[in-house]
């Protein structure tokens, strides 16, 4: 009897116990979900909700500038989503785009074998993989972004390291994200261990933390102020940031990774942004992906 | 008790023991984002800028200590503040050599050194010293608003 007490207690204890430990991503997708009914509900008539999300808007802006009733996945094209205006321009230019040599680059870089004779592929044998990354490393605990992961490839291969934001690096990527967009695969990023889930949560608090010498935190701009304008710009959102880099940005006139991208708009909030390969870059763009889990990655693309 | 009931309850109670550490160690509850720059920047956060950055009552180079002392602090956190392409040190290190000089004049540099503008030493000393202490001011802040701006924490609409 006490036998069959013992081995119930210890089994319900086990169980509980077990269930508990796995659940690492619960809070990011109850962000995640959150995230997706807030930018719904403020695209779907932003008219009609003036009051609640653009009380400075004017009617004729909201009535003719917006693009209405946007669904989750609508929000991969990034501030095109809803831009009426922006988002003719964006086809336009797209009709030839000037990201589609980089493309190109992008693939034989990664054929090109290094000295040694070997190459990328032997680091990433599958190129469709732009929508997995950032990746949390348990062993190193510490978060991993595709163009560390690329560094750590070029430097396993006794190759000297790439700069992050633009060059070869955003070459290079370029080519996986149009693999990754042509597989039709969606973001992916996981969240597997305790560890893991503290380093969203310090990339989470750093995107809503106000900061610099304006007071602005990353979600001022891109979830409070998503759609509305700035000078004659419409901010984009949160949700789907992450799915098109790297993008040709008419302002650089060139192509630049997401590093690249949020080291300006660190600089914009009137602070010295992070490195790009700092644990709070690197655990910034983390949490920043995983709101775009399950959306279609969309890369390489175009932007202002 | 028998030994071998005693035994088994030695065991399980192990086990039960053993699950619940593991538990605590990947819960959720062991994820929490510690932080100690609450305490750290308490002191800070009682600063009154306007008077201590006041270079006309606490002079130019009192002023610039103060920026020194609070931006080494702001610097190590990764909060230093940057304004028309100039890092709060270098406003610091700029005025330090006007004065030096004896300029009344700091120029302002973009990111290739390149003169962009030019700004009086007592504003240069002034915006270097609130920079400093805003940051670790704000930064201690944030540690109770961030979640009120976050969708499904505390942002409501």
């Amino acid at each position: 009897m006490l036998l069959k007490m013992i081995k119930t207690t210890v089994l319900f204890v086990f169980a509980t116990t077990s269930l508990n430990a796995t659940d690492f991503n619960d809070q990011a997708e109850k962000d995640r979900l959150a995230l997706i009914k807030y930018f719904e509900a403020k695209f779907e008539d932003p008219q009609k909700n003036k009051n609640t999300f653009f009380p400075y808007s004017t009617d004729d802006e909201l009535k003719n500038g917006f693009i209405k009733g946007l669904k989750h996945q609508d929000f991969a094209k990034g501030n095109y989503a809803f831009n009426k205006d922006g988002r003719a321009q964006y086809e336009e230019i797209n009709e030839m785009p000037p990201y589609e040599d980089a493309i190109e680059e992008g693939e034989e870089i990664y054929a090109k074998k290094f000295a040694n004779g070997k190459a990328f592929s032997s680091c990433f044998p599958n190129p469709t993989i732009a929508g997995d990354y950032p990746i949390f490393d348990d062993k190193k605990s510490e978060v991993i972004t595709l163009g560390v992961a690329i560094n750590r490839c070029l430097t396993l291969n006794n190759e000297k390291k790439w700069k992050i934001s633009k060059g070869k690096m955003a070459k290079l990527q370029a080519y996986f994200s149009y693999e990754t967009t042509q597989a039709q695969k969606q973001v992916d990023v996981k969240i597997n261990s305790a560890a893991a889930a503290s380093a969203y949560n310090r990339g989470k608090e750093y995107y809503y933390t106000q900061r610099g010498y304006l007071k602005l935190s990353c979600a001022s701009c891109h979830v409070q102020g998503a759609g509305k304008r700035v000078r004659n710009e419409k901010m984009s959102q949160l949700l789907g940031h992450t799915t098109h880099f790297p993008v040709f940005r008419l302002k650089w006139a060139g192509l630049g990774t997401l590093e690249r991208r949020m080291s300006g708009c660190i600089k914009d909030e009137g602070q010295v942004p992070p490195k790009a390969t700092s644990t709070e870059m690197k655990e910034l763009l983390y949490f920043m992906s995983y709101m775009s889990n399950g959306m279609n990655v969309d890369g390489p693309d175009i932007r202002k | 008790m028998k030994k071998r009931d005693k035994n088994l309850l030695k065991t399980s109670l192990v086990l039960v023991g053993a699950a619940l550490i593991i538990s605590g160690c990947s819960s959720k509850n062991g994820m929490a984002t510690t932080s100690n720059m609450n305490s750290k920047f308490m002191k800070v956060s009682k600063i009154n800028i306007q008077e201590v950055c006041n270079v006309q009552d606490k002079g130019i180079t009192s002023v610039l200590t103060t920026a020194s002392k609070y931006n080494k602090i702001a610097k190590s956190e990764g909060l230093e503040f940057m304004r028309l392409g100039m890092k709060t040190s270098q406003y610091i290190k700029s005025t330090q050599m006007a004065v030096k000089n004896g300029s009344d004049l700091v120029d302002i540099v973009n990111k290739k050194k390149k003169k962009t503008g030019t700004v009086s030493t007592s504003f240069a000393a002034w915006r270097a010293c609130s920079f400093a202490i805003s940051a670790l001011q704000q930064a201690h802040d944030a540690k109770t608003t961030w979640k009120l701006a976050t969708p499904g924490d505390g942002f409501t609409y």
